[in-house]
């Protein structure tokens, strides 16, 4: 499978800030692709370079085979880009909206109108043709912008958070619609702060932090190497005072309090043997323990353990911890 | 979804520019053009029936045409521009404009369409005035081809203005976006107001001028007439240059075309038997938007602009020195605008050609007033990005200090402040007219000014050429493989 994306020691700088700091990666033809990282980590720095809409400071970026920055018509007819945001036209409907940017894809005729309409079927914009751009809900926009992202039936998607702020049902449509275009055999570069979601459907994982690419993998891959990296995870539920386990965690060496629960919270122990010895402990100590369950480990669990793994400084040579 | 429901998508032609269907569509429904055209209606007629009633029949036609010179004015020349001010900018915050830039639109096809939009909104506020125009008629004394000819040249003035709002709409700095239109529009407010309403003498004397009983005014309106489309023309193409990716190159056409354009001037106007100092200083006024233009430019150079010319090998590098996009080039091009201009003075008058005459201390601080903002940059900021932003400070802090030292010298009996500040030219042509000062010394200290602005400027300029052989061999690499 020939590549869709290449990026080749990708620098950014902005003034002294490192935006993206000499990034690598690949990404094949008809494959979903998530990318990850915290805010500010570069992800929409390098997707804004990838889309042309801005340009490196050093390295090569590639689309289809078509450098971004050198040819950079050829490269946006390729890519549909969809911002983390962007504003809407005043005084503008849907429809109107939609045929705007098909005229400027350079779409005319009944060609036009065919487009237009595949996409609002697509997107089930059609029930909103005549509302008024700026008033539709962020799940109403987000299937404008998907739509009008699609106008050219671009090769290539890329997707910069589609999901923030979106209510759980206008989610599960955009992952539908998101599915849809995969099976369809387009590739999709997308980025998003709900993992678990960006796991199902991405074939690849790209976590990037301070600019750098920390991994690069599948969903699966990731939890394997987290695994030997970060510990199990416990659900322990109380009886009662769910403070007091968070209290009794901070006096353990062998535990680490990650998020409070109802009646509980979730806690991270770095091996089995060791569970057991927290948990005689916790009963040792009188607390009221009415579950206490192994939970099988998420790709937030997996990023985090990224994160600490590579923020945690090397330890000096012939010191000794 | 019913193909009559898609039919209101064919409202305008598909060969019209995207931009201009959008933006009409827009406009036309947005309350800044509905609430300047009902009320500018409602306004006119109910002066109109006012000024009727009460004006003696022998003064209110005139009485009329002003009032109707006075709104179309103030629509025209102040509102219509100031709605440009936001055309990029609304894109750029609202973050629409790299929408824009995805799609097949060009930088100048989506400027030019914000432009053409706006001025066809205001060609509407025009044909909205003919019947009362046609009342007017009736008032009797009408000068109907002066009147028509000032309405249409209020409209290209329009349009010029309202391409200069577009053009600098999409700069980074507040100061420009913000205060240049007002105070601009100010300005304008209190001119329209001062012919049209004040004085009924200088409505009577810009009548004189549109009647073109004279060969001079016809000459000067018309070359007025292409200054407009050369102004109109530069800012929305410094408008495009704000919103283009940095593999469009804007500056090559741009400097080719000004510079065809002002070598075929000067041959004009030495041809006619305009007089030679007026022909050389339209020259030199000629060059100043591309200067500034050039000299402003982001240095960012990428292979594939600098292809075509290391196609051509050598003379296409030496070429691409003075034509690739970037303030650094631009310096070079300022260079063969200024030896330009040098030859046309010597061509216009050989007799009087002199390293030190009037019109060399015009060309001369002109030249150098445009050099001093890039050099103090290059000193002080050199850095920023905002270069048109610091180019018009510097611009403006020479003005000032001019000012300042006027003050200074009006209010104080003390010693002489002007000649502490040689350095500024345009302090040079204050201290040639009355400061006792022999010509040539004043030409040697303008010499002095713009050798020594345009050499920090280039001097600083020398990690620029770097990049630019280092683009160039990349793009020589690339065109062999």
């Amino acid at each position: 499978m020939s590549n869709a994306i290449l990026v080749n020691n990708l620098y950014r700088y902005f003034g002294s800030l490192k935006a993206v700091d000499g990034i690598s990666f690949e990404v094949p033809h008809g494959s979903v692709c998530g990318f990850v990282g915290a805010n500010g980590a570069g992800k929409t720095t390098t997707m804004r370079i990838l889309a042309t809409l801005d340009y490196p400071t050093m390295g090569d970026v590639e689309i289809c085979g078509v450098n971004v920055v050198d040819h950079p018509a050829k490269v946006r007819s390729l890519i549909g880009w969809m911002p983390d945001h962007f504003g809407n036209y005043d005084h503008m409907t849907v429809l109107e909206y939609l045929d705007f940017y098909a005229r400027a894809l350079g779409y005319s005729g009944k060609e036009r109108q065919m487009r237009i309409q595949e996409v609002m079927e697509f997107a089930d914009l059609i029930p909103l043709s005549d509302r008024l751009s700026n008033k539709l809900s962020k799940g109403m926009t987000q299937r404008l912008c998907l739509g009008r992202a699609l106008i050219h039936d671009p090769q290539i998607l890329i997707m910069d958070e589609p999901a923030a702020g979106l209510d759980p049902k206008a989610r599960v449509e955009l992952k539908h619609l998101i599915r849809i275009l995969a099976e369809e055999g387009k590739t999709i570069f997308i980025s998003s702060h709900i993992l678990s979601e960006l796991g199902e459907m991405c074939d690849s994982l790209l976590f990037l932090n301070n600019g750098r690419i920390v991994h690069h993998g599948d969903a699966e891959s990731l939890k394997q190497g987290s695994d030997n990296l970060g510990g199990h995870y416990y659900d322990v539920q109380l009886l009662d005072n769910p403070q007091g386990l968070s209290d009794w965690v901070a006096t353990s060496p062998y535990a680490e309090f990650i998020e409070s629960r109802k009646q509980g919270g979730r806690i991270r122990i770095e091996s089995t043997e060791t569970a057991s010895r927290v948990l005689a402990s916790m009963v040792k100590d009188g607390l009221p323990i009415i579950d206490f369950h192994r939970e099988q480990r998420n790709l937030e669990d997996a990023f985090i353990d990224m994160l600490d793994k590579v923020n945690t400084p090397p330890p000096i040579p012939g010191k000794q911890s | 979804m019913s193909t009559s429901d898609l039919k209101h998508l064919f409202d305008f032609s598909d060969k019209f520019n995207p931009m201009l269907v959008k933006e009409l569509r827009q406009g036309l429904r947005g309350p800044g053009f509905v609430a300047l055209f009902i009320s500018f209606q409602a306004i006119l007629a109910f002066i109109l029936l006012f000024t009727a009633a009460l004006a003696s029949h022998e003064n209110a036609g005139h009485l009329i045409s002003r009032t109707i010179f006075f709104l179309f004015s103030c629509a025209v020349l102040i509102v219509q521009p100031l709605r440009g001010t936001t055309s990029l900018s609304s894109e750029i915050k609202s973050d629409t404009i790299d929408l824009l830039c995805l799609t097949r639109l060009s930088s100048w096809r989506i400027t030019f369409g914000k432009w053409v939009s706006l001025v066809s909104q205001s060609a509407l506020i025009l044909t909205a005035i003919t019947p009362y125009f046609v009342f007017r008629y009736f008032f009797g004394s009408m000068q109907i081809f002066s009147e028509i000819m000032l309405l249409l040249s209020i409209f290209v003035t329009s349009a010029t203005l309202v391409a200069c709002a577009i053009g600098l709409s999409g700069t980074k700095s507040l100061i420009i976006k913000l205060l240049l239109p007002l105070v601009s529009s100010i300005f304008i407010l209190s001119l329209i107001f001062n012919v049209f309403v004040r004085s009924p003498f200088a409505y009577q004397s810009m009548l004189q001028i549109f009647d073109f009983s004279s060969g001079d005014n016809f000459f000067i309106l018309s070359a007025l007439f292409i200054m407009c489309i050369y102004v109109a023309w530069m800012s929305l193409d410094f408008g495009c240059s704000q919103i283009a990716p940095i593999a469009e190159n804007r500056a090559t056409q741009k400097r080719l075309i000004s510079f065809a354009m002002i070598t075929i001037s000067l041959i004009a106007m030495g041809i006619s038997d305009l007089d030679s100092e007026v022909a050389i200083t339209l020259g030199v006024f000629l060059c100043i938007p591309i200067i500034i233009t050039s000299l402003t430019e982001s240095p960012q150079l990428v292979p594939s602009i600098t292809v075509p010319f290391t196609k051509k090998g050598l003379l296409g590098k030496i070429a691409g020195r003075l034509l690739y996009p970037g303030w650094a080039t631009g310096l070079l091009f300022v260079l063969l605008l200024f030896i330009l201009m040098q030859i046309a003075h010597f061509i216009v008058s050989p007799k009087t050609w002199h390293y030190h005459d009037d019109l060399q201390l015009i060309t001369l601080v002109i030249f150098s007033a445009l050099l001093l903002p890039v050099a103090f940059t290059r000193i002080f900021a050199k850095k920023s990005e905002n270069r048109f932003g610091l180019f018009m400070l510097f611009m403006a802090s020479q003005i000032l200090i001019v000012c300042f030292c006027f003050a200074i010298e009006e209010m104080s009996s003390g010693p002489e402040v002007f000649p502490y500040f040689c350095w500024i030219p345009l302090t040079l042509p204050i201290l040639d007219s009355g400061y006792g000062f022999p010509p040539q010394t004043i030409t040697v200290i303008a010499w002095i000014n713009i050798l020594a602005y345009f050499f920090i400027a280039l001097a600083t300029s020398r990690p620029t050429w770097e990049e630019i052989r280092i683009t160039e061999n990349r793009a020589q690499n690339l065109t062999q493989s």
